[in-house]
């Protein structure tokens, strides 16, 4: 995280210089530090954050393959539907990045998330048969999921 | 033609001082806030008169809602609905087209001189420091304004403090936005708040160099504890800290630009330029914050029922 | 390299095209919750993309992919806020199927 933000720093001050590269590395632990005083939570469990790179660009792929799905729905025949779906992953800040992840993949947006469901809210076609109510699960996380399971430790 | 819009603006402040009626009182001073707008734009200051309009409009239909509501039972005087008459339509409608009209071919042929605007630009870099002129400006040629700018903050703040409804006893400390500690937002935002504080220390810091600023910068840290209250709830700050301090850093700002810009020390003074701006932009920073979070604060611990 | 970032931001357009095409069409609330979610995400991640394609490797890229970035995590939010928001008090997803999922809980 504190790499990140000196990276973000650096960025912000369009200069890579060493002396902005210190100065960024100090600003950075005073802001992580201050917002962990500042706001008291749990910490999450660790991850492994090269599979999260990997994970944002297949996202990216996702979004873009949701989006010309969505288009064609949009154009031929809309339904919407409410699908409550189970998840297996037990990291909170995992389950987070999945629950989002439905939300950005264009055609669901989840709304609520207890233990382990996630009811999320779906557009599919008109006639929405049943096999697709029970492949609902499949269709809105599954290779999101799979990715995710790699990223725990 | 531009006293003939004085006068009428002197005319309508007069209507307006002498009338003694609540609705027609309102009325009147929409019909001012529109002289003034356009008075303001043929005077060659349309930001004011942009600003003017939006106050105006927004203020009139506020004050028609409040009275409605909190009037609408007392009305010992109001007379039986007469028939609207043909004219009564009319004459507002009359007016308003005389008034765009003569706005519009009153637009000057060529554009307003901008000698003050080559000044400026061509001697900030040297006499004020810094690489951006609106920094420069608000910091340097036009501090009055900035420092009247940042009382009418403190002022609006202290207004919302003791306008605003609230028992005795504050809301109880329970997480009070309805939102867990275990779920999306909380855990989504925990990320992006370390980000959102370095983002307002790069806004002040670089406030002469790069758009940003100490409003912006004291925005962003109050938008922090903003999303503090989301994760987490906010009512276990202590409020009366930061009420002190904000007056406290109005009081400091004060008193620094006063010394360096207008009793001109900062030509015989030994500190750089850009320290100057920056630690004009950082108080500046801090009161805003504080001032926002004051509000926020307001609003979510004592109006909540 | 230019044109490259020209044609991909004209598609991103294209994108947002459609989306306000289907909240047009679209009388429910749910289903227009969804169309905003992907003309926001869908639409701006091109968008910006293609600006920063056109204009190369460096730090503006960096700093509008920054920007990317802080959209993607709270895009996400603000829609599905919303979308909670509107269940929780019960709205109905579709009033002529009957379909109403009610579930009047109390979030405070």
């Amino acid at each position: 995280m504190i790499i990140l933000l000196t990276g973000v720093w650096i960025v912000l001050r369009e200069s890579l210089t060493v002396a902005t590269a210190v100065v960024g590395l100090v600003l950075s632990v005073c802001c992580v530090l201050l917002s962990r005083r500042l706001i008291p939570l749990a910490k999450t469990e660790p991850v492994k954050p090269l599979r999260l790179l990997v994970y944002l660009f297949y996202l990216l792929m996702q979004i873009y393959i949701g989006g010309l799905t969505s288009i064609a729905i949009v154009l031929l025949g809309s339904h919407v539907e409410i699908v409550e779906i189970k998840t297996q992953l037990r990291n909170r800040l995992l389950r987070a990045i999945l629950v989002n992840s439905i939300t950005l993949v264009p055609g669901s947006v989840t709304l609520d998330l207890t233990e382990d469901t996630i009811t999320v809210l779906w557009l599919t076609r008109k006639t929405a048969s049943s096999e697709e109510l029970e492949n609902a699960d499949e269709l809105l996380k599954g290779k999101l999921e799979r990715m995710l399971m790699k990223a725990q430790k | 033609m531009i006293p003939v819009f004085l006068l009428l603006w002197i005319g309508s402040a007069v209507l307006l001082v002498r009338e003694k009626r609540a609705v027609r009182l309102i009325i009147i001073l929409g019909v001012y806030s529109l002289i003034s707008a356009v008075c303001f734009f043929l005077l060659a200051a349309p930001d004011i008169a942009m600003a003017e309009v939006v106050v105006s409009a927004f203020s009139t239909i506020l004050f028609i809602v409040c009275f409605e509501k909190y009037y609408s039972n007392v009305a010992p005087d109001r007379k039986p609905r007469r028939k609207a008459r043909a004219g009564s339509r009319l004459i507002p409608l009359a007016f308003t087209v005389i008034l765009a009209a003569a706005v519009i071919l009153l637009i000057p042929e060529q554009a307003p001189p901008t000698y003050l605007k080559d000044l400026y630009m061509s001697r900030f870099s040297g006499e004020i420091g810094g690489e951006n002129a609106v920094t420069a400006i608000y910091l340097g040629y036009r501090m009055y304004d900035t420092l009247f700018e940042a009382l009418m903050l403190l002022v609006s703040i202290v207004a919302v403090v003791h306008l605003s409804h609230h028992d005795d006893e504050a809301v109880s400390v329970e997480t009070p936005s309805g939102v867990s500690d275990s779920n999306i937002v909380g855990v989504t935002i925990r990320v992006l708040c370390p980000v959102l504080l370095l983002l307002s220390v790069y806004l002040v810091a670089n406030g002469h160099i790069s758009p940003g600023g100490g409003f912006h910068g004291g925005v962003v840290a109050a938008a922090f504890f903003v999303c503090r209250y989301m994760i987490y709830g906010i009512t276990d700050m202590r409020i009366n800290n930061v009420l002190v301090m904000e007056k406290i850093v109005y009081l400091v700002i004060v008193v620094f630009s006063v010394y360096f810009i207008i009793l001109g020390a900062h030509s015989y003074l030994p500190i750089p330029k850009g320290i100057f701006l920056t630690v004009m932009n950082l108080l500046l920073g801090i009161k805003v914050a504080c001032g926002f979070f004051i509000v926020f604060y307001r609003f979510i611990a004592f109006e909540r029922r | 390299m230019t044109i490259a970032g020209e044609i991909i931001i004209a598609a991103g357009v294209i994108f947002i095209l459609f989306g306000v095409a289907g909240l047009v069409r679209f009388k429910n609330f749910y289903a227009r919750i969804l169309v905003t979610a992907k003309i926001d995400t869908v639409g701006m991640m091109t968008i910006i993309i293609g600006m920063a394609v056109k204009h190369g490797l460096s730090f503006f890229s960096l700093k509008v992919l920054l920007l990317m970035a802080a959209l993607l995590i709270v895009n996400p939010l603000a829609s599905h806020m919303i979308a909670r928001a509107a269940w929780s008090s019960g709205y109905k997803t579709d009033a002529q199927t009957g379909k109403v999922k009610d579930e009047n809980k109390d979030y405070l």
